[in-house]
C-alpha cells in the first residue's frame, strides 16, 4: 500500500453544513484542515451544488438555501483547507490515520483529531413493490434535481412522514414537475401549545408555513393520515395503492384507492451513517427514531474515543442547522486543545450551545408533530423483498426465526441479508424491527462489526499501480 | 395524467455540450455533467440491473451511491453505480444482468 501522504491537524470527514462549519472554525484560526468527501463538490446532500458544466443565468429555486452557507461553501478558496474530493473512506488506522481511495488509488492521511460528519442517508421502508423501478427515495431526488436539473418522471407522488416531504414536493413544484398527491403518514393536530413552541425558531417555522401554502396555492393535494401501501407493473411502477391510516396508527385497506402514476417517491425519514464511528469503536445506543446506531457524545460532540469527534446527522437525525452548529462547537473545541487555550471563544461557544438548545427544542415539537408510523411492518407480506441486494424476502426471514436464530449477526449468516453490495445499509434497520416484532430478547446480543472496506472499493484500488495484475 | 413534461429542465439554465453514449447499444443524447442514470431517466429509461436470484428489475433508488440499485456494466466494467457516474461520450452502458460478466 501507498505510504503516508499526507499530515494535517484535523481530518474531518464529509463535506455537508456540520463538516464545514466545524473547517470553518478551524481554518479561519489558521489550523490546517483535510476535508474528505465523496461528493466531487462541498455541500454534502443538503447543499448540494448545480454541477459545474451547467450554467445559471439567473435566480433559481436552487438558491433557497445555498444562499445562508455561503460562507461554508467559500471555504474552497481558504489556503488552510484541503479538500480531498470524490473520495471513499474504506479503513481507518491506529493512531488516526485515515484510509481512502481517490482516482482508483489508496491513500493515507494522519490527524491529531478527527470530526465525523458522514451525514446520513434515506431510510428504507418495505412494502409489496417497493423494489420496482420507478420507487425512488426523497434524497435520490433532491440530488437529480439540485445537481442536474432532472425530473424522475412525468408523474409523481410522494409518500412519507416529516419536513423532507414538504421539502421536496417544493422542489418539485417549483421545477414544473407534476406532482399528483403528497401523502403525510402522520395526522397530528396541531394545538396551541405546539405552535407557541415552534416560535422557538421562527425563521423555521415561517418556511414549514411557506411550504405548506405554496403547495395549497399550487393545488397540489397535501393529504395527512394516508400512506403508500403498495407499487404495482410490469417491471416498472404503473400504478400504487394507498390507504388512509385511522386512530389507532393502522393501515385501513378496506378504504383503500389505486392511482396510476410512474414515479413514488418515499420519504420515511433517514439513517445515521455511523460505520465509521462504530468501526473506530467508540460507543453506540440503538434507537430506530433517532436514526439507528447513535454514537455516545459529549457537550462538545467529541465521541468516547478521545479527540474523535462526530457532529450531525451521523450522530442522530436532527437537520442542517443542528449540524452547523454541532460543527462549529466541535470546531470551537478542537482549536482549544490545539491552542491549549481554553478561553479564547468561550462566548461564541455559549452562542452555539444557546442556538443549539432553540433548535433541538424545535425539533422535538416537529418530531412529535410528525410522529412516524408504528406499523410499518405491517406493510410487508412474506413475498416482500427485506434485502434488496441478495433478495432475501420476509418469509424467508421468518423461516430462520423458526430455527431459534435471534441475534442480527446469527440472522444475517444464515439469510444473507445484509451481506451485499449495501453492506446491509438498506436492510439493516427492517432485520432489527422484525427481531424486536418477532419478541426476540436477544436482538442485540450479537451486533454486527464492521470490518474494512467500509464501502465497497476495487481490489485494483488497494494495490500500488506498479503491481500489475498477471493475466 | 400529464405526459408533456420535459424531464430536462431548461429554464433560466444553459447546458453544456451535447453528446451521445449507448445504452444496449441504442444511442442516448446526454449533456456534460449529468449521471448515466440522470441521463437514463431523462430519456424516461428505468431500468439498470435485474437480479440475481429472482430475476427483479432494479434502479435509481437512494440516488447518492449508497444502495447500489441502479449499477449497471459501463465499458465492461461491472457494477458501476450509474447514480454518481458522470456520463461521458461514446460511454457503453448496459444493463447488468446478475452479478457476473458473462
Amino acid at each position: 500500500m501507498t505510504k503516508i501522504t499526507n499530515h494535517t491537524e484535523v481530518t474531518i470527514i464529509g463535506g455537508g453544513p456540520g463538516g464545514l462549519s466545524a473547517a470553518y472554525e478551524l481554518v479561519n484560526q489558521g489550523i490546517s484542515v483535510s476535508l474528505i468527501d465523496e461528493n466531487s463538490m462541498l455541500g454534502g446532500q443538503f447543499l448540494r451544488q448545480l454541477t459545474p458544466e451547467f450554467i445559471k443565468n439567473k435566480k433559481s429555486f436552487l438558491d433557497i438555501n445555498i444562499k445562508e452557507y455561503n460562507q461554508l461553501l467559500n471555504l474552497i478558496n481558504n489556503p488552510y483547507f484541503i479538500y480531498i474530493n470524490n473520495s471513499i473512506v474504506w479503513n481507518i488506522l491506529d493512531e488516526m490515520v485515515v484510509v481512502y481511495v481517490q482516482n482508483n488509488q489508496t491513500k493515507l492521511i494522519s490527524s491529531n483529531y478527527i470530526i465525523v460528519a458522514s451525514g446520513a442517508y434515506d431510510r428504507a421502508v418495505p412494502f409489496p413493490g417497493w423494489t420496482l423501478p420507478g420507487v425512488m427515495t426523497v434524497g435520490g431526488v433532491l440530488n437529480l434535481l439540485k445537481s442536474q436539473l432532472i425530473l424522475p418522471g412525468k408523474n409523481i407522488i410522494v409518500s412519507g412522514n416529516g419536513a423532507l416531504i414538504l421539502l421536496i414536493a417544493n422542489y418539485l413544484n417549483y421545477a414544473g414537475a407534476n406532482i399528483l398527491e403528497v401523502l403525510e403518514s402522520s395526522n397530528h393536530k396541531l394545538n396551541l401549545v405546539d405552535i407557541i413552541k415552534l416560535f422557538y425558531v421562527p425563521s423555521l417555522f415561517k418556511k414549514g408555513i411557506a411550504f405548506r401554502l405554496n403547495l395549497m396555492l399550487s393545488g397540489i393535494p397535501y393529504k395527512t393520515g394516508e400512506i403508500i401501501v403498495e407499487a404495482k407493473g410490469d417491471k416498472i411502477v404503473e400504478e400504487v395503492i394507498i390507504a388512509p391510516i385511522n386512530s389507532e396508527g393502522k393501515t385501513d385497506l378496506s378504504r383503500s384507492r389505486t392511482v396510476i402514476t410512474d414515479i413514488l417517491i418515499t420519504g420515511f425519514g433517514l439513517t445515521s451513517s455511523s460505520e465509521i464511528t462504530q468501526f473506530i469503536g467508540c460507543e453506540h445506543n440503538y434507537n430506530a427514531l433517532k436514526g439507528g446506531w447513535i454514537p455516545i457524545r459529549t457537550k462538545c460532540f467529541e465521541t468516547t474515543i478521545k479527540n474523535v469527534f462526530s457532529v450531525g446527522d451521523c450522530a442522530g437525525i436532527k437537520g442542517s442547522d443542528i449540524a452547523s452548529c454541532e460543527g462549529r462547537i466541535a470546531g470551537i473545541t478542537a482549536l482549544n486543545r490545539i491552542k491549549n487555550n481554553f478561553s479564547i471563544n468561550k462566548n461564541k461557544l455559549n452562542h452555539f450551545q444557546n442556538k443549539l438548545k432553540k433548535y433541538n427544542n424545535f425539533q422535538n415539537i416537529i418530531n412529535k408533530i410528525y410522529l412516524p408510523p408504528n406499523n410499518y411492518l405491517s406493510l410487508i407480506n412474506k413475498n416482500t423483498i427485506i434485502c434488496r441486494c441478495e433478495d432475501v424476502t420476509y418469509g424467508d426471514l421468518l423461516t430462520y426465526l423458526d430455527q431459534n436464530i435471534y441475534d442480527i449477526r446469527s440472522l444475517k449468516s444464515v439469510s444473507r441479508a445484509g451481506m451485499g453490495k449495501c453492506q446491509g445499509r438498506n436492510c439493516l434497520g427492517t432485520i432489527i424491527s422484525i427481531l424486536e416484532q418477532n419478541n426476540c430478547s436477544h436482538v442485540f446480543d450479537n451486533n454486527p462489526n464492521y470490518r474494512p472496506p467500509l464501502k465497497p472499493v476495487l481490489i485494483s484500488d488497494l494495490i500500488e499501480k506498479e503491481f500489475k495484475v498477471i493475466d | 395524467m400529464n405526459n408533456k413534461i420535459n424531464l430536462r429542465l431548461n429554464n433560466d439554465i444553459y447546458r453544456g455540450n451535447s453528446f451521445v453514449f449507448f445504452y444496449n447499444e441504442i444511442p442516448i443524447v446526454s449533456f456534460k455533467g449529468e449521471t448515466i442514470s440522470g441521463a437514463l431517466l431523462a430519456n424516461e429509461i428505468k431500468i439498470c440491473r435485474i437480479t440475481n436470484k429472482i430475476n427483479e428489475s432494479r434502479g435509481f433508488y437512494c440516488g447518492m451511491g449508497t444502495c447500489w440499485e441502479c449499477t449497471m456494466i459501463v465499458n465492461d466494467t461491472h457494477s458501476v453505480r450509474t447514480c454518481i457516474t458522470l456520463c461521458k461520450p461514446g460511454m457503453k452502458v448496459k444493463t447488468q444482468i446478475g452479478n457476473r460478466i458473462d
